[in-house]
């Protein structure tokens, strides 16, 4: 059965431009960055909205649309406390939190990139993917709570000065997803120079897979019966310090940068004698958050492993490419993500 | 079956980075807010820039002026928030002000911001500036038209609700009148209308003013 040449074509082009897409959306942070508070942001001038509004378009419309509703409802939320009954306002503000975590993590600067592409490259189940999304956004928040209770309460620092250090953080943790990229980058080579080494397809050849940590036996060992475990964690999984040492790094990378949001209600709390309410907001807001990294998290994963299943079926080796691809462009992404931002940022910085 | 598996990974691949492309393009992220009032500068028969007034939200107001009561009067003075102001205006020139003044579809060049300063009114900070025309506009010019907006959405800019969103500086002749341009294009039509459709804040595609002088 011959091939259809313009519709392998065309899949090849859609898969390149997409796996650039998350790339270019951070890119979409623009010139607004640079110029009130938060420094850092990558020097591109960023275009007119695209004419044609497509499907991604209005999706971005009705998204901005529900972020500055859940925006504009925050800081009321948080005065609530001084005119409802106590639960009632909590229930409320900790509603909008949600809200507005969920909404603003579908935008760049949560890690949903990072993420999706490290549980991508690193051959992760759902669960760790879903994990990893919890634990960035719970180190997320805490990084807002304590970078505003030490600056704001403890030194006294202004507003500014406050962003100056969030800024600082940014750049940080660009640095460190630049640094965890590498690192993935080297465990894929090495990876493929131990399968390129070993006899292509004896049984014992595959060594190779339990060096990069997803030795929970993808299909290729022995058939269909894997695509069950390849959902389970697996014994070699729980074991793998070095691959919990790298989801610990990714997620610290990513959190570390707190939240504008959070900082923001924060701020805006203590600020109202309510820093309490601040507290209650940036935790819900990371529970959002969250959710929202784990859905995409969870989709990467599920789609990487669809692949496999699409391609693999009749041919193991189509299979190893799969994981192949998907780990080498993974890392890849992460290391150009990381190091993309982090230079970006820099050239944020020279104006506060 | 060699051609048949490539097909198959070729699709698996390209579903799989569909998925992964839906990471990316929602792009939406406003974290701040940003009220648009702006008057149109007229002196000797020309217009010669705009004066902007930019009132932020609640919480964002909140966060620039903490700490800046230097004086502890439990207010923030005109003083006290100059050093706001002249950040400001000097990270904007980096942006063009986010103002997009056109005459006859044609970018207008206009100098670096000026009379810049900050208020602080009913809980938030207003940030006053203007930027001049680099050559007048003649009134009996057509075509003069400007927009405030951040194409990234980092700022969601809207244009006040109050009728006096756009005022003329003095001694502008009568026969001048200021009214939302009709977008564009047939797509920026449909985008606004998804827009409006879900509810209106203000924002979305940008609002074009459109000014025109009519009379002897």
């Amino acid at each position: 059965m011959m091939a259809f040449p313009a519709v392998r074509l065309f899949a090849l082009v859609v898969a390149v431009v997409l796996f650039a897409l998350p790339a270019l959306a951070q890119q979409q942070q623009g010139p607004g960055r640079n110029t009130f508070g938060i420094g850092a942001s990558p020097a591109a001038e960023t275009a007119k909205p695209a004419s044609p509004p497509g499907l991604f378009t209005r999706m971005s419309a009705w998204v901005t649309e529900k972020q500055v509703m859940a925006h504009r409802e925050l800081s009321g939320a948080v005065r609530r406390f001084r005119s409802s009954d106590p639960i009632s306002a909590a229930l409320f503000l900790a509603m909008i939190s949600f809200a507005y975590g969920v909404l603003h993590a579908v935008g760049p600067g949560h890690g949903k990139a990072v993420i999706s592409s490290y549980v991508l490259a690193d051959g992760r189940t759902m669960r760790r993917g879903v994990f990893l999304s919890f634990l960035a956004a719970g180190i997320q928040a805490l990084s807002a709570l304590v970078l505003v209770a030490v600056l704001m309460l403890a030194l006294r620092a202004t507003g500014m000065q406050i962003r100056a250090m969030e800024a600082w953080l940014e750049t940080i943790s660009w640095g460190l997803v630049a640094l965890v990229g590498a690192w993935l980058v080297y465990y894929q080579l090495r990876g493929m120079l131990a399968s390129a080494g070993a006899a292509p397809h004896s049984a014992g050849g595959h060594d190779h897979h339990h060096d990069h940590a997803h030795g929970h036996g993808h299909g290729h060992h022995h058939g269909d019966a894997c695509e069950v475990c390849a959902h389970l964690p697996a014994p070699s999984e729980l074991q793998g310090d070095l691959s919990w040492r790298r989801a610990f790094a990714i997620a610290f990378a990513v959190g570390i940068r707190p939240c504008t949001g959070a900082i923001l209600v924060l701020v805006f709390a203590i600020g109202q004698g309510l820093w309490w309410a601040g507290v209650l907001s940036t935790l819900a807001m990371a529970v959002g958050t969250a959710i929202t990294v784990s859905a995409l998290a969870a989709l990467a994963v599920g789609s990487r492993e669809l692949a496999k299943r699409l391609a693999g079926s009749g041919s193991s080796k189509w299979a190893d490419r799969v994981q192949l691809v998907a780990g080498l462009g993974g890392a890849s992404l992460v290391l150009l993500l990381g190091t993309l931002f982090f230079v970006g940022s820099l050239s944020g910085l020279g104006g506060i | 079956m060699r051609t048949r598996a490539a097909n198959r990974l070729l699709a698996g691949l390209a579903w799989f980075a569909l998925v992964a492309g839906l990471a990316g393009p929602v792009q939406a992220h406003p974290h701040l807010l940003i009220t648009v009032e702006t008057t149109v500068l007229y002196d000797k028969g020309a217009f010669i820039g705009l004066r902007h007034r930019w009132t932020f939200d609640e919480m964002n107001s909140a966060a620039e002026t903490e700490g800046l009561d230097t004086n502890k009067d439990g207010k923030y003075d005109r003083a006290e928030l100059q050093p706001l102001a002249d950040l400001y205006v000097q990270r904007l020139k980096a942006a063009s002000y986010f103002t997009y003044p056109k005459l006859a579809g044609q970018p207008l060049q206009f100098g670096a911001a000026k009379d810049q300063w900050v208020e602080y009114k009913d809980n938030a900070v207003i940030l006053n500036f203007t930027t001049l025309f680099a050559s007048p506009v003649l009134i009996e010019a057509k075509g003069l038209t400007f927009s405030v907006s951040d194409p990234s959405y980092y700022i969601a800019f809207s244009m006040s609700e109050s009728p006096q969103a756009v005022k003329f500086g003095e001694g502008t002749p009568a026969g001048c009148a200021w009214k939302v341009e009709a977008p564009e294009s047939p797509q920026a039509s449909a985008l606004q209308e998804s827009f409006s459709a879900l509810g209106g804040f203000g924002i979305g595609v940008p609002k074009t003013i459109a000014v025109e002088c009519k009379g002897p």
